[in-house]
C-alpha cells in the first residue's frame, strides 16, 4: 500500500473529521477501500426484508386515498338537468340584454363630402314646392269631383 | 432475515429496467396505481431494509418504508428524472430516517442513532480475511453483522448500505445523502473498519 511514511493515525483522524485530503492520502484511502473487499461482501450478503401482505395492503389503501376521485355523474342524475337549465338561462339573458336589432344611429357626415351633397339632393328631389314630400303621380290624391 | 409482521409474505421483485422503469414513471403522473404498484413491488424490500438498518426498530421501519412511498407517488410530479428512481427513493428514505433520528435525539429516554461511537477514534484495521462458506456461520455471521451495523453512526451507516448493499456508486451517494464525493469515501472507509473491528472480535473469539 501506498503512503507507508503517512502518519496513519493523524489521517484517521482527519477522515474522521471529514477534512479534505493530500493528493497521497486520497490515493491511500482508494487503496485502503479496495482492499475491504470482504466486508462489502457480507454487507451485500444480508438476507432481504420482506414487507407483509397486510403491510402492503395498508398502503395500497394509502395509496388510493391520496388519488383525486374522478366524478361520478351516474350518481347525481339531476346534475346535466341542472347543467342544460342553466345554459338555458345564460343564452336567454344574453338574447335580452344584446342590443341586436337596435337601428344605429346615422353618422355624422363631412358637409363638403360627396356623400352629403347626394343625400342633399336627394332630400331637395323629394321635396314639393309646398315643402311636402314628393310621391309618384299615381299615388297623388284625386281631386274630389 | 425474517422480519417482516405477518405469516403471508410479499415477494419483492428486482430492480427495473430503465424503459420500463419510465413507461412506469410516466404512468404513475397520470395517477396510475397499478403501476405505481410495479415500482413498490420492486423497491418496497431494499427501502425496508434500509430503514431497519438505519432505526433499528421494525415498527418505525415500516411505517417509514410506507411513507416513502406515499411521499413518491404524491410528489412524482416533481420527479424530473435527473437521478435514478433508486437514488431518488433512497434521498426520500434517508431524509426521513434523519428526521426520525432527530426526533428520537429530542425525546428523553430514547437511544439516537446519530452519535458516533467511540470506537471511531481508536480504530484498527484486523486482516478478516475468512470465507464464511458454511451456511450456519454465516448465518451467525449476519447476526453480528447486524449488530456491529446497530453500534455505527448514522452517517457511516447510510453511506455503507447504499453502497455495499444497493451498489451505488460514489457520486450517487454523494447525491443522495448531500455530501461530497470524497466525504463518502471517507464514510464508507471508517463504516467498514468498524465492521472489520466487529467481525475480527467475534471470529477471534471462534
Amino acid at each position: 500500500m501506498k503512503g507507508e511514511g503517512m502518519d496513519k493515525r493523524e489521517l484517521i483522524k482527519k477522515l474522521v473529521r471529514e477534512e479534505p485530503l493530500r493528493v497521497d492520502e486520497s490515493l491511500w484511502l482508494d487503496e485502503a477501500l479496495d482492499s475491504q473487499g470482504p466486508v462489502r461482501e457480507w454487507v451485500g450478503q444480508a438476507a432481504a426484508d420482506e414487507p407483509s401482505l397486510a403491510w402492503r395492503s395498508r398502503l395500497n389503501q394509502r395509496l388510493a386515498a391520496s388519488v383525486p376521485k374522478p366524478r361520478h355523474w351516474r350518481r347525481r342524475p339531476w346534475a346535466p338537468a341542472i347543467g342544460f337549465a342553466g345554459v338555458a338561462a345564460g343564452a336567454l339573458f344574453l338574447a335580452t340584454m344584446n342590443p341586436i336589432g337596435k337601428p344605429s344611429a346615422a353618422p355624422e357626415l363631412d358637409s363638403t363630402s360627396f356623400e352629403h351633397k347626394l343625400v342633399k339632393a336627394h332630400h331637395e328631389a323629394g321635396l314639393g314646392e309646398n315643402g311636402r314630400h314628393w310621391v309618384p303621380a299615381e299615388f297623388e290624391p284625386v281631386p274630389d269631383l | 432475515m425474517n422480519t417482516a409482521l405477518g405469516a403471508i409474505r410479499v415477494k419483492t421483485k428486482g430492480p427495473i429496467e430503465s424503459i420500463h422503469e419510465k413507461v412506469l414513471l410516466d404512468k404513475s403522473k397520470k395517477r396510475d396505481l397499478d403501476a405505481f404498484s410495479k415500482i413498490v413491488d420492486a423497491y418496497q424490500g431494499r427501502v425496508l431494509g434500509f430503514a431497519r438498518r438505519m432505526l433499528r426498530d421494525e415498527d418505525d421501519a415500516l411505517d417509514l418504508t410506507q411513507e416513502v412511498f406515499l411521499r413518491a407517488f404524491q410528489g412524482i410530479d416533481g420527479f424530473d428524472g435527473r437521478s435514478s428512481l433508486r437514488s431518488w427513493l433512497f434521498t426520500i428514505a434517508h431524509n426521513l430516517c434523519v428526521d426520525k433520528a432527530r426526533k428520537r435525539a429530542r425525546t428523553p429516554g430514547q437511544t439516537s442513532i446519530e452519535t458516533d461511537p467511540q470506537t471511531e477514534d481508536t480504530i484498527d484495521f484486523p486482516d478478516v480475511r475468512w470465507d464464511p462458506a458454511d451456511a450456519a456461520v454465516k448465518a451467525e455471521l449476519m447476526i453480528v453483522l447486524d449488530k456491529a451495523l446497530d453500534t455505527m453512526s448514522e452517517k457511516l451507516k447510510s453511506v455503507l448500505l447504499l453502497h455495499d448493499r444497493e451498489d451505488m456508486g460514489y457520486e450517487e451517494i454523494s447525491q443522495t445523502v448531500d455530501i461530497p464525493v470524497g466525504t463518502v469515501k471517507s464514510r464508507l472507509f471508517l463504516a467498514r473498519a468498524h465492521l472489520q473491528r466487529a467481525l475480527g472480535d467475534y471470529l477471534n473469539e471462534r
